[in-house]
């Protein structure tokens, strides 16, 4: 969430938060008509960022067209064609907890969005009426808040959050001084959804490597390596070779475990890679063994005369 | 902070937003800010595009100091438009 969506006809706005479908409980995106607009293919990234049907659809759109006479919303929904697709975070922002139905003057408000990301700003009005021109027209419409500049155009869609977590409304016009926002009561009502809670934040991993002296085969412990930024787990790796002293020409393997520090659970790895001086070093390979176990094959060019560190390094899918 | 009334509201929406420029409006009153103070009158807020003297405007735009009964506020806000990215175009 936070990111670039567009249906196949628009050009590209934002992806705001996961919401339910009363009806039958299927997770969307919520995002605004003039985004989305309603039952067309919609793509992840938007068209105007080089999304297309081929490569990036992700779902169908379920809006409500903002008739001349205006109303109180500009919403629509992206149902989702897989519920993986998506990630229940925001970006930069994390999992909206729930909704705040009683925004006030003054208020401290944030929001992620397409085109200006991360930005903070302040609740100026909690019951205006705006004319917004929509290029195709002008709608007025009522019962919205208005904050200090907080966004440009392609942020639209954007979920405007409060210091709590929690969602007071959708993001959907703006000018060079105000940002303006449906309330997401009236959102979530008229589209017949609640905010989709309870989702988990998906664990992220740092790439982590160890050294194995070569004149110890016991599996070592390192130096704690610097904390990650928050969010991001520093995983569990232990490695050893399998033989106090080798020939030239001689296999050698060195195994090991990749797990989650606070779960010991096996993790999958995109790569793993071993190298030293003077021997050859291992191609990438992957680790999918549940338990996150690993050995590495590799060939002694010279039977080893020294002591020498081995490097294994371990890289994850979506690694920041 | 008062909500309007309806008589004050539909006559906002049906003279006020006719006014060239008006963009739109607060349905509840607010204290007047005047040079970043907040003074203790309440006041009906209007928002316009772009905050010109009087004399500089067609007389039936000039929005009045006082709309049924209660102080007007006129607040700049700039071209408001929906925010997809052809905006950026």
């Amino acid at each position: 969430m936070g990111v670039s969506i567009s249906s196949v006809q628009t050009t590209a706005g934002t992806a705001g938060c996961l919401v339910k479908r009363k009806s039958d409980g299927k997770l969307c995106v919520l995002s605004n008509w003039h985004v989305l607009k309603d039952q067309e293919a919609c793509l992840q990234q938007g068209k105007r960022d080089g999304g297309s049907f081929s490569g990036n659809f992700v779902g169908t759109s379920q809006g409500i067209p903002v008739p001349p006479s205006g109303g109180n919303v500009d919403c629509s929904l992206l149902v989702l064609d897989s519920d993986a697709l998506v990630r229940p975070d925001i970006l930069e922002l994390g999992i909206p907890k729930g909704i705040n139905t009683n925004p006030t003057q003054g208020m401290k408000v944030k929001k992620s969005g397409r085109t200006t990301g991360l930005t903070e700003g302040e609740i100026t009005d909690t019951h205006a009426v705006i004319s917004v021109d929509y290029g195709d027209g002008i709608r007025t419409l009522e019962d919205l808040i208005l904050t200090t500049a907080m966004s440009q155009g392609g942020d639209s869609g954007s979920a405007l959050i409060d210091e709590n977590m929690n969602v007071l409304g959708l993001l959907f016009a703006g000018s060079d001084a105000i940002t303006v926002h449906c309330k997401i009561q009236n959102v979530l009502s008229a589209l017949q959804v609640e905010l989709a809670t309870g989702l988990q934040e998906p664990v992220w991993y740092s790439p982590v490597a160890i050294v194995i002296p070569y004149s110890i085969s016991a599996g070592l412990a390192m130096p704690p390596p610097p904390a990650p930024p928050s969010g991001i787990k520093t995983p569990q790796l232990k490695a050893s070779l399998d033989k106090q002293s080798y020939k030239a020409g001689e296999k050698m393997l060195i195994s090991g475990a990749i797990t989650d520090p606070d779960t010991q659970a096996g993790l999958d790895a995109r790569g793993i890679q071993a190298r030293s001086a003077g021997f050859s070093t291992s191609p990438w390979q992957s680790i999918s063994d549940k338990d996150g176990k690993f050995s590495i094959p590799m060939i002694t060019l010279k039977a080893p005369d020294q002591d020498m560190d081995f490097t294994v390094e371990i890289s994850f899918a979506g690694d920041p | 902070m008062t909500h309007l009334a309806d008589d004050q509201i539909t006559f906002i929406n049906d003279v006020i937003m006719k006014k060239s420029g008006v963009v739109g409006f607060s349905v509840v009153t607010q204290k007047r800010v005047k040079a970043g103070k907040v003074v203790d009158v309440d006041v009906v807020r209007i928002y316009v595009k772009r905050k010109a003297k009087p004399d500089a405007i067609k007389p039936e735009d000039v929005i009045d100091a006082t709309i049924m009964g209660i102080p007007s506020d006129v607040v700049e806000v700039g071209e408001i438009v929906a925010q997809n990215s052809a905006r950026l175009d």
